[in-house]
């Protein structure tokens, strides 16, 4: 008697323990895309698209997919939600997200009052990939709603081949908050921007963020390149192509294979950072040819460390000019001069940084690529 | 009329049942309710007695009751039946109840006429069990094609072919306070372990029935644990396996009209593994063995995950799948645990509705079923082609274990795990295994631990449960003390590898 009654408390038990947070699949709206604007009146706007399911009324069976472009408006983030939520039929979710997207204009202001209320959202995906728009996300997620091709999947694929390419900074909704949050570390995010000729999204450059805000200057993707190699970074590939001095029409392109990376640091009235690179390179593309011989390597070993020690120099003065410090120099102060860091930090303290960046080739392989 | 029968009959009783225990053909015939089927025989010898044959004549060979026994008895010239008739058993008693139970065994009974209070039981049975066949559910590859049949003297021949030691013991008890049957114990003397020997007799002691219709009643009553979906008992229709088993030290229970044995005590893993697993090399018996585990879980855990994340945790699917199986899923007007109930309920009823079809109906059966449950209802839109997709893998996953009993108990668990799930999501899916774990460690079977390689943990026995290794290599246990030296032998110079 005893033990039936205790089996039926315990059947009963589980029916009466409070909520029942039932989130069904067939309920929500799920959303791989989202873009967040700006509006007047210190207003935001979401752009979403968000994919319709619908099943032919003759033939059950068949289904065909298409998109719809939802927008709302409202004074922070999670009002836009709801907006958009009174548009649609189920929930919006931005649990499947693949990648968000900044306008320009929201950027530059601070970008974590937009993020905010979605990472208090346990559901999101933080391998969400960033972007930003060169112009307003809406501008960008319009056109890619009416385009057949280019969807949500589209735009994290191209930024993640940006990715394997040395490109883009690998850079993730997860990875983004550890930057936020750190005085002595910033990060790019990739640039997106409308194509008015072929009419096509495309990858232009990154952004140069500093603290939570856009600084407003964008780096190309060849500058990319050599950044994320002075960082230290190699994906997949490296490829970067040269013109080479006192020679005409003479280009070399060549794939980076190998990076090693001294870093030292010297105060004097200023903090000096002697940064020394050394690249051994595989040649991809080099029409005279004739890297059997020793002479030749030697010319373009010198040559090649020449240019890029140059194009380093003029990239860390660009870093510099907005105060972006993406290689971390802050931190190595709090770690190994704390003393120092007291007195210089704030805003802008990589003000009083001097970087002088080394780099050194070697040519390595000449053979068949890839 | 009808009075008067009854009251002559009611007085007949009467007078029996003062000299019931006088051996008389009237006695006998009374307390066999006169049926039609008693034969009453007189029999003149060559030195003229009398003989009185009595027999149930459905029980007894015709060819054994005139060769072997009417036919000496003729020919007697000294009187002397128990010297004089040939015959394999020959009992002599005086009392009534030893006769009529041997009378329904298959002897017959014969009576001098010249009023000598005493007869002879002679047996004359009439075997009409079938052939040892292949047995028709555990089959092998290349195992032994010898199963068991319902004759229990039969099974016992077998076992002893398989087990040849003069320490096998045979111990025979006999159930039923109306209809009886035989049951018989069969163990190693010394492999055995006494405790559970000992178990066994005291609950077959307790058991007390009318009568037996089917293993599973006996089964039922020497159980430890009734109330369980695990068995704890393994059955076997394999003559090699029950071999194997005894060899190991267990014991082998086998009742008459039945083709299983049920081996004793069995554990959790021991029906995870087949007569295959020792006849193909290890490796292969190994990945098999593997598979049944996988499978196992499969088919337990798979209906309820896709519940638990359909309906809590959709941010687990890959992006690719999410869409189409929103887009089949978004139509269908149940939640995914009815939708899931539903499929597994048709599923069981076309499983249970072709097992009892004659078989050229079931493959129709079987197309239409598949063709039903498969396209239309996915089609018709109540239910989605994930739920379907599941459920298929379920079953497929249920059919590899080779144990129908442990089978059933995929079903037992599958569904309050669905319904944990379709509460909870993951949690509860976790609670409800953290129970079926808790459970499982708890069980004994005869006083053996059920879950015994895990818990309590013995990794050592892992050899043999969750891989098999090769033979030599495996744990020395008293009945393979030999093994080990096996492969002792060095290889010549002739067979070294290059």
């Amino acid at each position: 008697m005893k033990k039936t009654k205790l089996l039926i408390i315990l059947l009963i038990l589980p029916l009466i323990t409070s909520c029942w947070d039932e989130r069904l699949l067939k309920d929500t709206r799920i959303v791989y895309l989202a873009g967040f604007d700006t509006a007047e009146n210190n207003n935001y706007l979401t752009t979403t698209i968000i994919r319709d399911i619908i099943i032919s009324e003759s033939n059950r069976g068949h289904t065909s997919v298409s998109d719809e472009l939802v927008m709302g408006k409202g004074s922070t983030m999670s009002e836009t939600g709801l907006k958009i939520n009174r548009s649609v039929t189920g929930d919006f979710d931005l649990a499947k997200a693949r990648v968000i997207m900044f306008g320009k204009e929201a950027a530059e202001k601070d970008i974590y009052r937009l993020l905010d209320g979605i990472y208090r959202n346990p559901r999101v995906n933080l391998h969400s990939k960033f972007a930003l728009a060169d112009n307003t996300a809406n501008e960008i997620i319009t056109h890619l709603a009416n385009d057949e091709m280019q969807k949500g999947e589209f735009l994290y694929e191209m930024i993640a081949s940006g990715e394997e390419n040395t490109e883009i900074q690998e850079i993730t909704l997860r990875s983004i908050r550890t930057y936020l949050f750190d005085d002595g570390k910033d990060f790019t995010v990739p640039v997106l921007s409308l194509d008015e000729e072929d009419s096509k999204v495309k990858v232009t450059g990154a952004a140069l963020f500093h603290d939570r805000s856009f600084t407003g200057e964008t780096l190309n993707p060849d500058e990319i390149t050599m950044l994320l190699l002075l960082m230290g970074r190699r994906s997949e590939q490296a490829i970067l192509t040269k013109k080479l001095d006192g020679e005409d029409n003479v280009q070399v392109s060549f794939n980076v294979r190998n990076v090693s990376k001294k870093k030292n640091l010297e105060i004097k009235e200023k903090i000096h950072v002697d940064i020394e690179l050394e690249l051994v390179v595989e040649v991809v593309d080099y029409p005279p040819d004739h890297l059997e011989k020793q002479e030749a390597i030697d010319h373009l070993n010198k040559q090649l460390s020449e240019i890029l020690t140059e194009r380093a120099d003029a990239l860390f003065k660009k870093l510099q000019t907005n105060q972006s410090d993406l290689l971390g120099l802050g931190r190595d102060l709090m770690a190994y001069h704390p003393d120092i860091w007291k007195e210089i930090k704030g805003e802008n303290y990589y003000e009083e940084i001097v970087v002088n960046p080394k780099v050194k080739v070697k040519v390595g392989k000449i053979n068949v690529v890839n | 009329m009808l009075f008067k029968q009854n009251k002559s009959q009611t007085k007949i009783q009467k007078k029996s049942s003062i000299n019931q225990s006088v051996l008389s053909i009237e006695n006998i015939k009374t307390q066999l309710n006169h049926s039609d089927d008693i034969m009453e025989r007189e029999l003149h010898s060559y030195k003229n007695h009398s003989y009185i044959i009595l027999y149930l004549s459905p029980l007894v060979d015709q060819d054994i009751l005139e060769s072997k026994i009417i036919k000496p008895l003729i020919k007697m010239e000294n009187n002397d039946i128990q010297n004089e008739v040939h015959n394999e058993e020959i009992i002599r008693t005086n009392s009534n109840e030893e006769v009529i139970k041997r009378l329904l065994e298959g002897y017959c009974l014969i009576l001098e006429k010249s009023g000598k209070k005493e007869g002879f039981l002679l047996k004359a049975l009439a075997a009409y069990d079938r052939e040892v066949t292949e047995p028709s559910i555990e089959q092998t590859i290349q195992g032994a094609n010898v199963g068991f049949v319902e004759s229990i003297d039969k099974n016992i021949f077998l076992l002893r072919q398989n087990t040849r030691t003069p320490k096998l013991t045979v111990k025979s008890y006999t159930f039923g306070t109306v209809t009886t049957t035989d049951v018989r114990i069969v163990y190693v003397e010394g492999l055995a372990n006494p405790e559970v020997i000992k178990k066994l007799e005291k609950r077959l002691k307790y058991f007390n029935v009318d009568s037996i219709r089917s293993p599973g009643d006996i089964t039922d009553s020497i159980e430890d644990h009734t109330f369980t979906p695990f068995p704890q008992l393994l059955l076997t229709e394999r003559p090699d396996r029950a071999s194997a088993n005894l060899k190991d030290g267990k014991v082998v229970l086998l009742i008459d009209g039945s083709p299983v044995a049920i081996v004793l005590p069995a554990t959790f893993m021991s029906f995870f593994s087949t007569p295959d697993d020792y006849i193909t090399r290890w490796e292969l018996g190994s990945f098999f063995r593997f598979l049944r585990l996988f499978s196992y879980m499969n088919a337990l855990l798979l209906p309820s995950l896709y519940v638990a994340v359909v309906s809590f945790h959709y941010e687990m699917i890959p992006l690719e799948l999410v869409y189409s199986l929103q887009t089949s899923i978004s139509y269908v007007p149940f939640p995914p645990v009815i939708e899931l109930l539903i499929l597994q309920l048709s599923l069981e009823l076309l499983r249970e509705a072709s097992i009892r079809l004659p078989p050229s109906v079931a493959t129709t059966f079987g197309i239409v079923g598949a063709v039903v449950v498969g396209t239309a209802m996915v089609e018709a839109g109540i239910v989605s082609f994930g739920a379907l997709i599941i459920v298929s893998i379920t079953a497929v996953s249920s059919f590899v274990q080779p144990n129908i009993e442990m089978r059933s108990s995929i079903r037992v668990l599958g569904f309050p795990l669905m319904i944990y799930a379709a509460i909870f999501g993951f949690t509860g899916i976790w609670v409800g295994l953290l129970t079926i774990f808790i459970h499982l460690s708890r069980i004994r079977s005869f006083g053996e631990p059920y879950f015994v390689p895990f818990a309590p943990l013995k990794v050592r026995d892992f050899k043999d449960t969750i891989v098999r290794v090769p033979s030599w290599m495996r744990n020395k246990t008293h009945a393979f003390k030999k093994v080990k030296k096996s492969r002792k032998w060095k290889l010549d110079e002739s067979e070294e590898p290059y």
